[in-house]
């Protein structure tokens, strides 16, 4: 039997797949993208629960419809595309275009409850990026947030502080979605309520828009940030004088 | 600011409508400056509220029959110190099929000190085909207010339910240095407006309304306008604080025009009622 012929093994990965050669960035993307870590999001349904409590959204079919909803016509066109911006201008050492960008994130975010929630915990998010991670990067941008030059919005933080890491801009755009669509799915099962498995299987199915929204999240110029979820907006809007609330926005 | 940005938009030309309002010595408002041209018209000034004082209500009148593809249509309302002014449209404004070309429409509105500048047209009807841009531009002094609405509503003349293609909106509030305040900016696809059975359902009428103001008096709005918008199967409405304290912003979605048009009626009410403690008299439409 002569020598076989050498195997050819092609490998492709998209650009928003992180391979495992720099596992320290994805540790760090694993870590600061999970529930657990402390900037407070479980506590935001960002109007969902004044849907919940009406009954408008009261199965796992419902609630699906309005995630994947929110994820593609308020979540992309406003945060993510937010991520990608911070992170640009994080690598070009541009403070003033990142406080910039942090008052127009702002001043798109019309109901106060969705505004707080994001700036709430954009600063949890800058105070523990800092503590766990012993990271100084994000300390002139800090410093503009307690002099009041910026509120500190958390999309903003975290496309910052990912490309302080090293992470690229589609795989922080991305680990963003999927931590927002992951912390409001959680938020759904609390609330409907729905089963674990029910809950993964929605973060599951969102997988290709999840990757179509990053793409257009990247894609997407600053002037053209926005939403369209005026449901939702009147939802949030309402919110503020539900009765009872186990959400802050 | 406001009319800088308006300006930029036109280089060549400017608004085809310009109004600028002010206060006379003994109390009432008028028009001191006005250049009006296609397809705006404007009526005399009616003074029909007892509260604000001498506010003058002017209705402005499309001669063309709405708005047509291509159009660049630009109106800039400026509101000198301590005048007080309501503009407002006779009937709806049809926004025609536009198979060759989108149409813009922008409004610029200023307000100085003391100024009370309202600006709340019929709703927009959408036609199938049709595609337009909606700019709305308010710069208002730290102690005037500004009150502004923008919204549409489909609707198939020929009954067969054909969606518009583009409804795009851009709302910013500045202070007097041009600062932003705040910014509201969607596009909807009629596509998107089917009929919705529930809250979460996509509406087919929608508006926003704003009220540009700072001053402890927004507490006060904000209740009043929470109190007037109770939804119901038609209507779902909300209010909240805006950014940077920029004054009050609400969003307004109704199963039709008219629906919607109620819903804008009784936030204004709710408003004037907060801020002058009197209703504004009816409209005649």
């Amino acid at each position: 039997m002569g020598p076989t012929a050498p195997t050819i093994i092609t490998i492709t990965t998209t650009n928003t797949c992180m391979t495992t050669d720099a596992p320290d960035r994805l540790l760090y993307l694993l870590q600061v993208a999970n529930a657990s870590f402390p900037t407070g999001a479980f506590n935001h349904s960002y109007g969902f629960e004044t849907w919940i409590d009406s009954g408008a959204l009261d199965d796992a079919a419902s609630f699906e419809s309005a995630c994947r909803d929110w994820l593609r016509y308020a979540a992309v066109p406003t945060d993510g595309a937010a991520v990608a911006h911070a992170h640009r201008r994080a690598a070009a050492g541009d403070l003033d275009g990142l406080v910039d960008l942090d008052h127009i994130v702002g001043a798109l975010k019309l109901s106060r409850e969705t505004r707080e929630a994001s700036f709430k915990t954009g600063r949890a998010l800058l105070g523990a990026y800092r503590d766990v991670f012993s990271a100084e990067s994000l300390a002139p941008f800090a410093e503009a947030v307690r002099d009041g030059r910026c509120e500190g919005h958390q999309a903003v933080i975290f496309g910052a502080a990912a490309e302080a890491q090293g992470i690229g801009v589609a795989d922080s755009v991305l680990a963003f979605l999927h931590a927002a669509l992951s912390n409001l799915v959680s938020v759904g099962a609390r609330l409907i309520p729905l089963g674990q498995i029910e809950s993964q299987r929605i973060v599951r199915e969102a997988w290709p828009l999840l990757t179509r929204g990053t793409d257009d999240a990247c894609a997407m110029e600053l002037d053209a940030l926005g939403s369209a979820t005026a449901g939702l907006d009147v939802a949030s809007m309402r919110h503020e004088r539900l009765h009872t609330r186990l959400c802050m926005s | 600011m406001a009319l800088a940005v308006t300006q930029a938009a036109r280089p060549n030309e400017g608004p085809q409508a310009a109004l600028r309002f002010a206060r006379a010595p003994d109390g009432r408002s008028y028009i001191a400056r006005q250049r009006v041209g296609y397809p705006f018209h404007i009526t005399r000034p009616f003074y029909l509220d007892e509260t604000p004082a001498g506010a003058l209500t002017l209705y402005l009148q499309s001669v063309s029959g709405g708005i047509y593809q291509g159009e660049d249509l630009v109106m800039t309302c400026v509101s000198s110190a301590g005048s007080a002014a309501h503009v407002t449209t006779q009937a709806a404004t049809i926004v025609h099929r536009m198979p060759a070309a989108p149409a813009r429409q922008t409004v610029a509105l200023e307000a100085a000190d003391g100024a009370l500048l309202e600006y709340l047209p019929d709703p927009l009807i959408m036609f199938p085909g049709a595609r337009l841009t909606s700019m709305l531009e308010i710069e208002a002094a730290a102690g005037a207010t500004v009150i502004a609405s923008e919204s549409f509503a489909h609707h198939d003349p020929g009954g067969e339910d054909r969606r518009f293609e583009s409804f795009e909106a851009e709302m910013r509030i500045r202070d007097e240095g041009g600062r932003l305040l705040a910014l509201e900016r969607y596009a909807v696809a009629g596509d998107r407006l089917a009929a919705g059975r529930s809250q979460i359902g996509c509406w087919p009428a929608q508006g926003s309304f704003v009220v540009a103001h700072r001053g402890p008096e927004c507490e006060a709005i904000l209740a009043a306008l929470h109190s007037a918008l109770a939804p119901t199967d038609a209507f779902y409405g909300g209010a909240s604080a805006l950014p940077n304290e920029a004054g009050i912003g609400v969003r307004l979605l109704a199963r039709d025009g008219a629906t919607l048009r109620r819903g804008l009626e009784a936030a204004w009410r709710a408003v004037r009622l907060a801020l002058y403690g009197a209703a504004p008299a009816p409209r005649r439409k």
